[in-house]
């Protein structure tokens, strides 16, 4: 929504430096890593292409990871931003209603039940598939949102209802991944844990590609009803006087929202707390205006996965560590602190 | 003339519990309608039903002589505003958003110049434009209520209707309410509130409804707000006092 012409500035002036943070970003997340490449060789091997072998390390290995940064960044903030609108719950987002203990489940399920079956008749290939993995992982997250959905429509979709589904399946779900990790041989217990580590090493040029094309449509699809989500801030009454359909408009939202975090969760695993957090700093930062605070939250949700990342990498290199554990260090204190500052400044 | 009719309108939140109990009634058109009745009498649902936020199980309501179901949702949310007993933000917002939400049924994507200009003017209307950019929590009831009544007016609705919009407010804030509403009427628009204090309606409503048990007990003009009246309404006895021309009613001192 358009503001008073001065608050409306800043609001554009703060976005334009979230994005010059994010390119200035992208060149030491190229650069950075066990092979030191100068900006200089990733320009000749972007633009020229000259060393086959540094074209290889940008564009087949550090390129996807930044993308893959950027863009996972960007989907689960936005899901967060999304959910915590429609479900009218500051605590709302993808982990909240389950999915991220669903998608887990199902990628559990994939490397026991799979590995097991996958040796049995010797299938090997088959065990511990990345691929499998995912499938399942995104399958599990779809079911979640279909049934958190399902139960919101029969029930009239009140906030509260959604929420106390999210408890409901994490709980369940987290239940059955334990009985699983119990169940599981040395092997897939640590295949297992590896996954539960959120880490943008498993970023390839065709995941990321995956990626992209289901995160476009749904960015373009909620920047198309900012206005739409911003009348839920009135209430559904409100809303619905307003000509809104609002539980339409909640299950659908909850729907793309899902699927952009359970794509996210099926190809890097569980990367805690960006979804929650990356909004309220956003809101913060920028003030109202669902229109401002997606985009803001996208923006600065790339940033900061894309900053952990870099500092996953450099912190105790050559040991590479997982984003996520980098994410729940900065983002548990983080969202302590907003508890307790709840009230957001004006831009 | 009616802005909106409802003959034998029944609804219950439960198949075998009726809130409404075949209702037969009017909103005139371009006045001040107030709804009263006790707690738990079915003031809100009846205002939800006229709203279609609850869909009636019988009985048919008509809104400029149209059946309310005949109604686009874009195009009746550009006929008919309303404002909640409670309008609370989960994330704070400021005026200008808040007032800017009434746009959006005359808007598909997002507002434009003329919309930005009839959001400055209702908020004008309202006598808040130096409060454009404050967040609704740092206003004062009285001034929260004003910027619902302003949302509800960048609608530009014919009709408004208001639950309750002088609860929670002292004397000074709902007669403030109340003086806006008289504002609104002259506008031209029609508006239609449930409201709890008899005096208040007494003072500034042109029509009243009077509900009980999920049924009307009483409606018209001033005239029907009688002793007997309202003492039935509320199971109290009230006296009726007149002094230097202007009316009230009494329920202490009465037994």
């Amino acid at each position: 929504m358009q503001k008073p012409r001065q608050q409306k500035r800043k609001q554009h002036l703060l976005l334009l430096l979230m994005l010059v943070l994010l390119l200035l970003l992208i060149l030491p997340a190229l650069a950075l890593g066990s092979s030191d490449l100068g900006l200089r060789e990733i320009a000749d091997a972007l633009i020229k292409g000259d060393d086959a072998g540094v074209q290889q390390i940008v564009l087949g290995i550090r390129l996807p990871r930044v993308l893959a940064a950027l863009m996972a960044g960007a989907a689960l903030s936005i899901s967060g931003a999304v959910i915590q609108t429609v479900i009218r719950n500051p605590l709302g987002s993808p982990y909240t209603l389950g999915l991220s203990a669903a998608s887990m489940f199902g990628a559990a399920l994939a490397i026991v039940m799979l590995g097991h079956w996958a040796r049995q008749a010797q299938l090997g290939m088959l065990a511990n598939n990345p691929w499998l993995i995912s499938a399942s992982a995104f399958l599990f997250g779809l079911l979640c949102a279909l049934f958190i959905t399902g139960i919101a429509r029969w029930r009239g979709a009140s906030p509260e209802t959604l929420i106390m589904a999210g408890i409901i399946i994490s709980a369940l779900f987290g239940s059955a991944t334990s009985l699983l990790q119990y169940l599981s041989d040395d092997v897939e217990l640590a295949a297992i844990v590896s996954w539960m580590f959120g880490d943008l090493g498993k970023a390839t040029p065709q995941n990321v590609r995956i990626m992209a094309l289901a995160l476009l449509p749904a960015l373009l699809w909620f920047l198309a009803n900012t206005f739409s989500l911003s009348t839920l801030h009135a209430g559904d009454e409100v809303a619905a006087s307003l000509g809104i359909r609002v539980n339409r408009l909640r299950m659908l939202s909850v729907v793309v929202a899902s699927l952009i975090t359970a794509v996210t969760v099926a190809f890097f695993g569980v990367i805690a707390f960006v979804g929650l957090i990356i909004p309220h700093i956003t809101r913060r930062l920028l003030g109202f205006g669902e229109g401002v605070v997606l985009t803001g939250s996208a923006l600065l949700g790339a940033l900061f996965l894309l900053a952990s990342d870099l500092l996953a990498r450099t912190l105790v290199a050559p040991v590479v560590l997982p984003v996520g554990i980098i994410t729940s260090f900065v983002g548990a204190p983080f969202f302590l602190y907003l508890l307790f500052h709840r009230l957001p400044k004006r831009p | 003339m009616s802005a909106i009719t409802f003959q034998n309108l029944s609804f219950g939140y439960r198949r075998h519990h009726k809130v409404l109990r075949q209702l037969n009634g009017e909103v005139p058109a371009q006045k001040l309608t107030a709804i009263l009745g006790p707690n738990g009498c079915g003031k809100s649902t009846l205002v939800k039903c006229l709203m279609r936020l609850h869909q009636p199980q019988q009985g048919e309501i008509k809104l400029m002589d149209r059946a309310l179901g005949d109604y686009a949702h874009k195009e009746l949310a550009r006929t008919l505003a309303y404002v909640a007993q409670s309008s609370q933000a989960i994330f704070p917002m400021d005026v200008y958003s808040t007032v800017m939400l009434g746009r959006k049924p005359h808007v598909s994507w997002r507002p434009g110049r003329a919309d930005h200009q009839k959001v400055r003017a209702a908020i004008a209307d309202m006598g808040l434009t130096d409060k454009m950019l404050t967040l609704l929590e740092e206003l004062s009831g009285g001034e929260q209520q004003r910027v619902q009544v302003a949302r509800a007016l960048a609608q530009e609705p014919a009709v408004l209707l208001l639950d309750e919009p002088t609860a929670n407010l002292d004397l000074k804030y709902q007669k403030e309410v109340m003086q806006l509403l008289r504002r609104v009427v002259e506008q031209g628009i029609t508006v239609a509130a449930v409201l709890h204090d008899v005096n208040l309606a007494l003072r500034y409503a042109d029509h009243f409804i009077l509900m009980k048990q999920g049924e009307i007990l009483a409606q018209g003009g001033p005239a029907v707000l009688t002793e007997k009246n309202l003492a039935l309404l509320y199971e109290t006895p009230l006296t009726c006092l007149t002094k230097d021309g202007n009316t009230w009613f009494q329920a202490w001192g009465t037994g």
